[in-house]
């Protein structure tokens, strides 16, 4: 042990968080950031042992029995004419020695393992050698032969095996870093040698990694076949009572606890585990054997994703689908749910390897297209398979539309049609091939355009395919964000469609992107026109609804959206189910929120999760949208930590399955960067909005909305932590950019403008503020109706510019109209409101209503609570309000100590809270100190208003009032 | 051997901090292992020892479950792994002192065991270098102790400790590192 490890480990702890994180190229970036070169050697000695194994990465379980079992018998001189070597190991069973003897003149080394029971009754010995004549006849070049066996003296049975020198299977790949299809060969040789056996009626009975030995030669060799049965057999006269038999509880299946039949079911359950172990680096959970056994829900740790040469995301990746599914098959509780044989696995696996459907999937139209592809598509990014599932499911989808044709007509119509798909896609994926393509990597916008570009010619002749295709890109471009290729293709596909459920299918899209676009009316349209007609499929129709609430929503009528969604769910509901009510809770929630409905949206989405997590697991991109939108809820309503968790597993699982350059990924990025900044952690928050930025700058073009908001958070920071300059800087950025993706109409477009008037507010540029805030309550008003939040809060923007211009009069009108939009819609305790009340109090008092402004703060700081807690400046912030008034009806004895307590709060806030903390040192210096304080506490007024680049109205009189 | 509602008081005091409870629970809990142990070693159940079974076992041994709480159980688990490794690492002394003739072996032979001196010799020197690791911070040997003397899964360490999975899988390799160092080096 080096020394300096340990005097140097709490630096190395932190480096090594981050260093575990990334991947080799960025670990060598980051170690060349680091200036403390011994500390760069640490770390660097440390990381090369991330994919060594060593004791510490077994399982203690396989160490205990050896360690605590008795170990007193002496080692024997001599077992049958063997000599005895040395003892290569003991265990439960019994103990295995090297040994060897003289045949012929050479010397033949054998295992020879010496059981710990005698068997001293003569029938069972003579069955117990007929077992071993019957054990011995086995000869495989994979198997390791049984040689010879006996009793010795005291009636303890001893046989002796081939003496094989090798590496533990699992133990072998992980060394030697095999891959994953490396390791499905290698188990496949396996298969072959375990079918073999079956065929000469011999069960293993035992199949662990540790019976399989990988020689020299690279081949695998199985150990002690069929030797358990002998065992099993020796012990029964002791155990008849437990009905107990010898077996590796890990890797036992579930028959062989019960009493069950063995067969050679049982080894194919065995050799599932042995397979999930090869593959993930752990064995499947025995404690919950009736959930469902997903590889690619686990947690891979990165030395074991680095054992298979791999990342740990690429090896989920790679593990889901067939995979998941073989092994799934293999390690059924039933045996008659498992494959019927060892050969019928193996054909499953080696249909995997060769990108052929397995016989463990149902054959599904969608399964065999996205097979097909790929085995045509090699080289072809992951991110390609947008267009490949919207290209096979449509396969399904029409499949389902042509049930009513009649089946002669049908049959011929398929035929033609699965050609022309076939020759669609593999014009699709022409000179995708590495060698064609240079080895770059074709992006999901390249395939598109490209079948954008083959639509007319290759389809000509099959209208109705081709609009559903042309439907198919339109939804693939709207998802990458490019709405004027995606709408034209919708037009296209509406205009192509005579058969009514195409031509619905293709004016949902339709108005799917219409609504991106922002063209609520038209998109209404398509979606009423799908919705009049009586015809059309009910799962379309559910769907059109689903999507006419999203329009509904836009156009600011949230109850007539609600009315839509409600008889969505009520025409699903019918055909119940949990995947069916999962889907619907998932797809209210995000509707009732954007629809202002924050207590129904998270009520839905917990019921969502909840369904999500017992049909999905933790892992799974589904689970993690609705902890998503969950998160955001959640951020909205104010619960910061418990969205924050949410967010954080969300990015785990995103950043797994979906990629460091997913849109949906730095989405969470984005809002986890919110929550912590929320609870105050700046630091984090500005790496994560940063961290957004760049993937959304990769992955959705300079011109996206949510460029538009990180910009935008990052602005908001930028403010929080004190820097106009850069804050407006930013927020104006944010505009442009929101005002070329979304149109100049968009609520997000007003948000920004109100942000950007306050900023402007700040820095006194009173005049750019009233046009923005206007502009901004104007757009707010137009896209979500009267009666939204984000109306509210615009509306206090106008009135806070209004008052700051001198304006009083109007400015307390403003107040009102937005107040009870707030109080309405947030409710009067939510921090909106709390902060616009008081503002408005503020007003009241400037106006001379003293009464009136007390009436008001009284019942914001009645509606306080213990949030935010007591000597945050935000809270401070609003107590100042209740002082001042206090102040001016009078009351200035009782204030004195709270406003230094005030004034020590705000002290914390920053630059947003300067214009505070001068007031309430102003307000000190006139109204409650003595001579000698007043001056210095004028002076300290004086100089918190130097910091600032505009004197508020307010400031500016009470500063005024010092000279007095 | 206390009765099992006697432990779940003593978990209870335990919780609230109780030095005195967690001195008394812990050779309770050692010695209930320990006989499960060999309950599972002896006579002819020759069933493989599973680290993670006896803890468990021992737990609803142990515990009176109808007035165990969650956190009991989480706290069990705790004092499990510690007493699971203190029986290990006390049986590998043993072994190591009486260490027979014939000289080193290899780890990778061909059985489903391994040879008892070389797991022995590895054993003590994975306390003693757990032990210097537990010094530094102990969260990460607690992690440890968890994970591979009690074979507890990553979420349920997590639950243990209170912590995120995401945290219990950093402590995880990182403790591996310094372990894996520690144990190639001589010192």
């Amino acid at each position: 042990m080096n020394p300096a490890v340990a005097a140097r480990w709490h630096e190395l702890a932190p480096l090594l968080d981050r260093l575990l994180d990334l991947d080799t190229g960025q670990r060598d970036a980051l170690l060349a950031e680091v200036s403390d070169g011994e500390l760069r050697s640490l770390a660097r000695d440390l990381l090369a042992r991330e994919a060594a194994q060593g004791f510490l990465d077994g399982n203690s379980a396989d160490y205990a029995e050896t360690l605590i079992g008795d170990t007193s018998s002496g080692q024997p001189q001599q077992i049958g004419p063997y000599r005895v070597l040395d003892l290569l190991g003991e265990g439960g069973s019994g103990s295995v020695y090297r040994a060897e003897r003289e045949v012929d003149g050479y010397v033949q080394r054998v295992a020879l393992k010496l059981l710990r029971v005698g068997l001293r009754d003569p029938h069972e010995q003579a069955r117990f050698r007929r077992e071993r004549r019957i054990l011995a006849r086995l000869e495989h070049p994979s198997i390791a032969r049984l040689i010879d066996g006996g009793f010795t003296p005291d009636g303890v049975p001893w046989f002796a095996l081939e003496y094989i020198e090798g590496e533990s299977i699992v133990r072998w790949c992980d060394t030697r870093r095999q891959r994953l299809d490396q390791r499905v060969t290698l188990f496949l040789a396996v298969c072959d040698a375990v079918e073999a056996a079956h065929h000469a009626l011999i069960v293993h009975r035992d199949i662990k990694p540790a019976n399989i030995l990988v020689d020299a030669a690279g081949r695998p060799r199985l150990l002690d076949f069929g030797i358990a049965k002998l065992l099993d057999d020796s012990e029964r006269e002791d155990d008849t009572r437990t009905g107990l038999r010898r077996l590796t509880p890990a890797y036992a299946a579930p028959e062989q606890f019960g009493g069950g039949a063995i067969t050679t079911a049982t080894d194919v359950y065995a050799l599932g585990v042995l397979l999930h172990e090869l593959l993930t680096g752990q064995r499947p959970d025995l404690r919950r054997p009736d959930t469902p056994r997903r590889l690619s829900q686990l947690i891979i740790q990165d030395h074991v994703a680095a054992a298979r040469a791999c990342t740990s995301r690429q090896l989920t990746l790679a593990l889901r689908g067939d995979l998941d599914l073989i092994v799934a098959t293999a390690l059924a509780a039933e045996p008659a749910r498992r494959y019927r044989s060892v050969a019928a696995f193996a054909d499953d696996l080696r249909a995997h390897l060769q990108r052929r459907p397995i016989a463990a999937r149902r054959a599904s139209a969608a399964h065999r297209a996205k097979k097909f592809l790929l085995r045509h598509g090699a080289g072809v990014a992951a991110a390609t398979l947008v267009v490949l599932t919207a290209v096979a499911g449509l396969a399904a989808t029409w499949h389902e539309s042509q049930r009513a044709n009649q089946a002669a007509t049908e049959a011929t119509a398929q035929a033609q049609r699965a050609e022309a798909v076939k020759e669609f896609v593999l014009t699709l994926f022409a000179g995708v091939s590495p060698d064609e393509s240079k080895g770059r990597v074709v992006s999901a916008r390249e395939l598109i355009a490209r079948g954008e570009a083959r639509l007319g010619e290759t389809l000509a002749v099959h209208p109705e395919l081709r609009a559903e295709l042309a439907t198919a890109l339109a939804g693939a471009y709207r998802q990458l964000g490019v709405l004027d290729r995606a709408n034209a293709l919708a037009n296209d596909a509406v205009a192509a469609s005579t058969q009514g459920n195409i031509a619905a299918a293709a004016r949902i899209e339709r108005a799917r992107v219409r609504l991106a676009l922002a063209h609520l009316d038209m998109a209404k349209g398509d979606l009423d026109q799908v919705l009049a007609d009586g015809s059309i499929a009910g799962s379309l129709q559910t769907e059109a609804r689903r999507r006419l609430a999203e329009v509904l929503v836009a156009q600011g009528k949230p109850d007539a959206a609600r009315q839509a969604l409600q008889a969505a769910l009520e025409q699903t509901r019918s055909a119940g189910g949990d995947a069916t009510q999962l889907r619907d809770f998932a797809a209210l929630g995000p509707v009732q929120f954007l629809a202002g409905d924050v207590a129904g949206a998270e009520h839905s989405l917990r019921e969502a999760l909840a369904l999500s997590l017992t049909a999905h697991g933790k892992t799974h991109t589904e689970t993690a949208r609705i902890s998503h939108d969950l998160g955001v809820v959640l951020l909205q309503r104010g619960a910061t930590a418990e969205a924050a968790e949410l967010l954080a597993a969300a990015e785990i699982t995103r950043k797994q399955l979906l990629g460091e350059n997913h849109p949906d990924y730095a989405q969470t990025l984005f809002n986890l960067a919110i929550a912590r900044q929320r609870l105050g952690d700046a630091a984090n928050a500005a790496t994560l909005y940063e961290r957004a930025l760049t993937v959304q700058r990769v992955s959705l073009g300079p011109d996206h909305p949510d460029i538009a908001s990180s910009l935008n958070s990052l602005a908001v920071l930028a403010w929080s932590q004190g820097d106009a300059v850069r804050a407006t800087d930013h927020m104006n950025q944010a505009l442009a950019v929101a005002r070329r993706s979304q149109g100049d109409a968009h609520p997000t477009v007003a948000t920004m403008l109100s942000s950007l008037a306050g900023l402007e507010r700040f820095s006194g540029q009173l005049d750019a503020a009233l046009v923005h805030s206007e502009e901004s309550l104007a757009i707010a008003r137009r896209a979500l109706g009267d009666k939204h939040y984000l109306v509210g809060v615009a509306g206090v923007g106008v009135a806070a510019t209004q008052f700051e211009r001198g304006d009083v009069a109007a400015a307390l009108a403003t107040y009102r109209d937005a107040l009870s939009v707030l109080d309405a819609t947030l409710g009067p305790a939510h921090a909106d409101s709390l902060q616009s009340r008081a503002a408005y109090a503020d007003a009241l008092l400037a106006s001379g209503d003293a009464v009136a402004a007390g009436r008001e703060i009284d019942t914001v700081v009645k509606n306080l609570a213990d949030n935010p807690p007591a000597g945050h400046p935000r809270r401070a912030r609003l107590e100042l309000v209740q002082l001042r008034v206090r102040l001016a009806n009078g009351n200035c004895s009782a204030a004195r100590a709270e406003l230094e307590a005030a004034a020590a709060s705000l002290a914390q806030g920053g630059m947003a809270l300067l214009p505070d903390l001068a007031s309430a040192q102003a307000l000190q210096a006139v109204h409650c100190a003595g001579p000698a304080d007043a001056a210095t506490l004028a002076h300290a007024a004086r100089a918190s208003a130097a910091r600032l680049p505009y004197l508020p109205r307010r400031l500016r009189s009470e500063l005024a009032a010092l000279s007095r | 051997m206390l009765a099992t509602t006697d432990i779940t008081a003593l978990l209870v005091q335990a919780r609230r901090g109780d030095e005195r409870a967690v001195d008394h629970l812990l050779p309770q809990v050692y010695e209930r292992l320990r006989q499960l142990a060999h309950r599972y070693l002896s006579g002819n159940l020759h069933q493989t020892l599973s680290t993670t079974a006896l803890v468990h076992e021992a737990y609803l041994s142990l515990v009176n479950q109808h007035d165990a709480v969650w956190q009991d159980r989480a706290h069990f688990l705790g004092y499990a792994a510690t007493a699971m490794r203190h029986i290990l690492v006390d049986h590998a002394r043993r072994k190591a002192a009486q260490k027979r003739g014939g000289g080193q072996l290899a780890l990778d032979w061909q059985s489903s065991d391994i040879p008892v001196d070389c797991i022995a010799g590895e054993m003590v020197a994975l306390d003693a270098a757990l032990a210097g690791l537990g010094t530094l911070d102990g969260r990460l040997a607690k992690v440890v102790e968890l994970r591979f003397f009690a074979g507890l899964s990553v979420e349920e360490v997590a639950t243990v400790l209170g912590v995120t999975t995401r945290s219990i899988v950093r402590d995880w390799n990182k403790a591996r590192l310094f372990l894996h160092h520690a144990l190639e080096t001589p010192p």
